[in-house]
């Protein structure tokens, strides 16, 4: 037998000793070739520790993956610069400091963590590109996008890129992505750039990594030199390349890299082209750029913009352009698992099981959640979902927390992996009131109410402004502010309109407008704005009902309960209950937004039961309403789980009495296994009206930790708490129903004598098909003519997920029960067995019979006396059960 | 030698002789069904290792048969290999969206269903070896 703790603490050493590596990586690329001796000391410890602890693990029988950090690279000491005179050697000198600086990716600003570097070969994810123009010779085949192409296309001799994509797409990752892999083919170090490296075929150019404000800003030096008269724009890119080389250190390559310039050996990567300072022209930028290509133009050029503008990027007209795609499902899994792995350790996660179940927890939360799949549309966000969960927030509860950040990073002009591509908003502003961040986002805040109350002319378009009415708001918001420094409004309004025009947070339309495009930024400002408002309870009323203004009202609800004013949400939601023209009804629309308004206040605003306990009757008469659209009853169940289902309070669930006589069993209209029909005498039992609820099943999970937590326990799709527990095996609803008896027993509820347990096939399809009244057998619970709409199974429904129990009211059988037929197939005490007198005999020992279908079933099997079965030890997202009472109390 | 079922469905008798024949050599046994609705009706009862189905039957159509025994969970995990003479991208992923494992395009070699069957029933006979 292994030492099981020595084990694990053995594998906690290993993955804190590999941070440390990690961490030393990091100062060694902060220190570049005057890295310290006791650095390189620091490191050989840690890799004889690594080897030890290894070795300990190998030898007790556990396997350890071998890490490429594990081992030092066998070139690791660098040449000192001044020794340096061979080319060769600098040009890896110069290859190593490119490698260390790209291939690290900063958390800065997305996270509240010290420690902000992960490798950027962990994280990087393959992209897909759309081609927006294809220049002339090029095979219409390249249409279908694919990372393949991207690798393919800039691997190619003379290929020139553009690459277009919004603030926070991934356009820096992926040029970084791209030098990475360049250098660690070059280099040989495949373990440094993940499966990038492999992608490149020999040999591997050269990689200048520029920014365009880097260039730019050489540019205007040049341009102000007044000696300078030969080649001002050529030369303007090479000293910003120096400028760059000089930094690291290594002016000496200059020539160097001049004649591999001249033999095409090199890729240019520029990033963020269209993000140049104020003072630098766009044109002569462009200019430069295109004299440079024409100079030089057997080189890889890539080149990455927020939009093309065909007017001041004429001299770009030979790129072929592309734009990133947004990122599809498995490009999402694929990024959501590398960023938890690579948090992981930092999250306090050291088991893979829990790693791996976190990261399925978001990826089902952004199938299942609409409001969650809005706001991760690009990377960006993505990535800021992953760390506030990591960081141990619930999502999409915590939803306010990713815009916000979101808010900081684009309002700072920060962004992380740029050392300084942007300025901040207080230089542009110059003002020292705008120090934190609260106000930067006030400055902002009335121009997106003011956004938000424009009505969008059609779904697919943002809502605009005048130009001259946006001005206006921000030289009020800047009066607001009531800042000193500022002196003159006018000017520093025009400078913040400039300001946020060059962050895309105002796009300015051909018609004179300007329009916020950040969807989930505008509502959240707004919602801010919102909050902040005397009159908040009235104003929001007056928007309930308007769908654009829903996640605004929920974020300002939110911000509202930040911000310790409770009390105000409080009166909102009691207006949306007692609205305050008297002859007009709460719809049900209101009622479903009360309960989402009391959610986003949480729990520790939730003192006031009085209100809860109204929005809980309310919902649950919602969730019973025939009238109602099934999503309205839908949404209402979910809510009323969320907020505390009344009719699963008990630990004696509903239970519908069906008294002991003859039904009839079978039908002749279905398959073999059906029939033949037949009466059957049952004796008296109670069954539960819903089926065993996740509500239900968590108190038997907590009474009994050794109890394995179903397969789906933790996926939002199907863990709301009024929705039937899934993913049981025939062993788990056993063992509920046993640990139901004793509980009950112990209670006093139940009589000695009576049991829980499953039901047996006849029972459940007396229960389910069988009219006492008229003595007659239905081939639905409630009829014998099929509606889609009166059961949740496979059909008219777009994702297949379990509804909360009761939403089909219509579906209620004749002893009253719910969900007999749809939402989960349930497990039955019999074994699947041929009826008496059947033509075929059959007995399958040990499998169960399942009745009823589910929401992944098709209408053909969704009957009453359907038969399916499966060994006990299955389980399914579709599969639940519920439970019957029988036996008489025995006598005293 | 897979103790495996595998059922056959086709509405053409050739194809399901000619393809009978071929998988009792490799050891199986096999069932036919000539129609959809007596492929369902035999796949719930003998639940077969895997089905062969012919997406183009009279009446229930392999389309809707893979979604029939797909609703059902005694069967849903049963390897299904589609067949059809439909241009074969979109078939492929009409039929992977309704449940199908493989899709193999008429006509075919007999060694590709062969080679296909054995692949999904290979885990099923290393089981009954591993408990024999």
């Amino acid at each position: 037998m292994h030492d099981v703790e020595s084990i694990e603490a053995l594998q906690r050493c290993l993955v804190v000793y590999r941070r440390t590596l990690e961490f030393l990586e990091l100062q060694r690329a902060q220190f570049g070739a005057f890295t310290p001796p006791y650095i390189w000391h620091q490191f050989d410890d840690t890799r004889s520790e690594i080897a030890r602890v290894k070795h300990e693990l190998r030898e007790q029988g556990i396997e350890v993956a071998d890490h490429p950090n594990d081992t030092a690279p066998a070139s690791r000491m660098l040449a000192p610069n001044t020794a340096a005179n061979d080319n060769n050697t600098l040009l890896t000198a110069y290859q190593r400091m490119l490698l260390a600086q790209v291939r690290y990716l900063s958390l800065a600003g997305m996270s509240d963590w010290h420690d902000q570097y992960r490798q950027l070969a962990d994280l990087y994810v393959d992209r897909t590109l759309t081609p927006l123009n294809l220049p002339l010779g090029d095979e219409p085949g390249a249409l279908a996008a694919l990372p393949a192409v991207f690798f393919a296309r800039s691997s190619a001799p003379a290929a020139r890129l553009l690459i277009e994509g919004e603030t926070g797409s991934g356009k820096t990752t992926c040029l970084h992505a791209l030098a990475l892999a360049c250098t660690a083919r070059a280099l040989n170090v495949p373990g440094e750039a993940g499966g990038l490296a492999e992608a490149w075929p020999e040999p591997a150019p050269l990689p200048i990594v520029l920014s365009g404000r880097d260039i730019a800003a050489a540019l205007t030096q040049h341009n102000a030199a007044p000696n300078d008269q030969a080649m001002p724009t050529l030369s303007a890119f090479w000293s910003a390349i120096e400028s760059w080389l000089q930094y690291s250190n290594l002016q000496e390559l200059v020539p160097t890299i001049q004649s591999l310039l001249e033999q095409g050996e090199c890729i240019i990567l520029i990033d963020d082209m269209d993000n140049l300072p104020p003072e630098a022209s766009a044109h002569a930028f462009m200019a430069a750029l295109g004299r440079f290509v024409a100079r030089y133009p057997s080189n890889r050029f890539v080149v990455t913009c927020r939009a093309f503008q065909p007017n001041t990027m004429a001299p770009l007209a030979s790129f072929a352009r592309y734009r990133l795609a947004p990122m599809d499902q498995g490009q999402i899994s694929t990024f959501i698992r590398g960023w938890y792995a690579a948090v992981a350790d930092r999250a306090g996660l050291l088991i893979a099981e829990d790693v791996g179940r976190r990261s399925e927890q978001l990826q089902a939360l952004l199938l299942g959640d609409t409001r969650m799949r809005s706001l991760v549309r690009t990377p960006l966000t993505l990535a800021l979902c992953v760390l506030v969960q990591a960081e141990g927030y619930q999502l999409p509860t915590n939803r306010d927390l990713v815009v916000r950040r979101m808010a900081d990073m684009l309002l700072n002009g920060q962004r992380p992996d740029r050392h300084d591509s942007s300025r901040q908003l207080g230089q542009v502003l110059d003002a020292a009131q705008l120090s934190t961040p609260s106000k930067r986002l006030a400055l902002l805040e009335p121009l997106a109410l003011a956004f938000q109350s424009q009505s969008p002319p059609n779904n697919e378009q943002h809502p605009a402004l005048r130009a001259h009415d946006t001005e206006e708001l921000l030289r009020t918001a800047l009066d607001t502010l009531q800042s000193q420094s500022i002196t003159s409004t006018d000017a520093a309004s025009m400078r913040l309109l400039e300001w946020c025009r060059e962050q895309n947070l105002l796009v300015y339309a051909p018609n004179d407008t300007y329009s916020m495009t950040n969807v989930p930024l505008r509502q959240y400002l707004a919602g801010r704005a919102l909050a902040g408002l005397a009159d908040f309870p009235t104003r929001a009323y007056e928007r309930r009902s308007d769908q654009h203004w829903h996640e605004t009202i929920l974020y300002a609800i939110r911000e509202l309960e930040r911000r310790g004013a409770p009390h105000v949400a409080r009166l909102f939601i009691r207006l949306l209950l007692h609205p305050p023209v008297s002859d007009q009804h709460t719809t049900v629309h209101d009622t479903l937004l009360a309960g989402e308004c009391l959610l986003e206040m949480r729990e520790r605003a939730w003192p006031d039961r009085a209100l809860r306990a109204e929005v809980r009757e309310r919902l649950l008469a919602c969730v019973g309403q025939v009238e109602l659209a099934i999503p309205e009853r839908i949404k209402a169940g979910l809510l009323l789980g969320l907020l505390g289902d009344p009719r699963l309070a008990n630990l004696l669930p509903p239970l519908a009495p069906v008294a002991g006589s003859i039904f009839v069993l079978g039908t002749t209209e279905g398959y073999d296994d059906e029939g033949p029909r037949q009466a059957v005498q049952v004796p008296a039992f109670s069954i539960g009206i819903y089926p065993v609820t996740n509500q239900e099943y968590a108190r038997f999970l907590a009474e009994n930790p050794q109890q394995p937590t179903p397969r789906h326990w933790h996926d939002p799709r199907y863990n709301n708490p009024s929705c039937p527990v899934v993913s049981v095996s025939w062993y788990d609803a056993n063992a509920y129903c046993r640990w139901l008896t004793n509980r009950l027993q112990t209670e006093g509820i139940l009589q000695p004598g009576q049991v829980v347990r499953l039901p047996r096939e006849q029972e459940w399809e007396k229960a389910s098909s069988w009219d006492a009244a008229n003595q007659t057998k239905q081939v639905f619970p409630w009829g014998d003519i099929w509606s889609s709409k009166y059961a949740n199974t496979a059909e008219d429904r777009g994702p297949w997920m379990t509804s909360p129990v009761g939403c089909y009211p219509e579906s209620v059988s004749p002893y009253g029960l719910y969900d007999c037929v749809g939402n989960v197939w349930e497990w039955t005490a019999s074994e699947y067995i041929s009826y008496e007198g059947a033509e075929r005999p059959f007995y399958e020992k040990g499998t169960y019979v399942l009745r009823g279908s589910s929401h992944a079933t098709n209408p053909t099997h969704a009957r009453c006396t359907y038969r399916s079965r499966l060994p006990p030890g299955s389980w399914r997202n579709h599969l639940g059960f519920r439970i019957v009472v029988v036996g008489e109390p025995a006598d005293e | 030698m897979y103790n495996a079922t595998v059922l056959i469905a086709d509405d053409s008798s050739d194809i399901r002789t000619v393809v009978k024949y071929s998988l009792i050599d490799h050891g199986f046994q096999v069932i036919e069904a000539s129609n959809g609705y007596e492929a369902i009706q035999l796949a719930r009862q003998y639940r077969p290792t895997v089905i062969l189905l012919d997406l183009c039957m009279p009446g229930i159509d392999g389309w809707e048969v893979t979604l029939q025994l797909r609703s059902d969970p005694a069967l849903d995990e049963v390897p299904i290999i589609a067949m059809t003479a439909y241009d074969i991208s979109s078939a492929i992923r009409a039929a992977q969206t309704a449940g199908c494992q493989q899709v193999i395009a008429k006509p075919f070699d007999l060694f590709d269903i062969a080679k296909a069957v054995s692949h999904f029933a290979a885990p099923h006979a290393e089981l009954i070896a591993h408990y024999a």
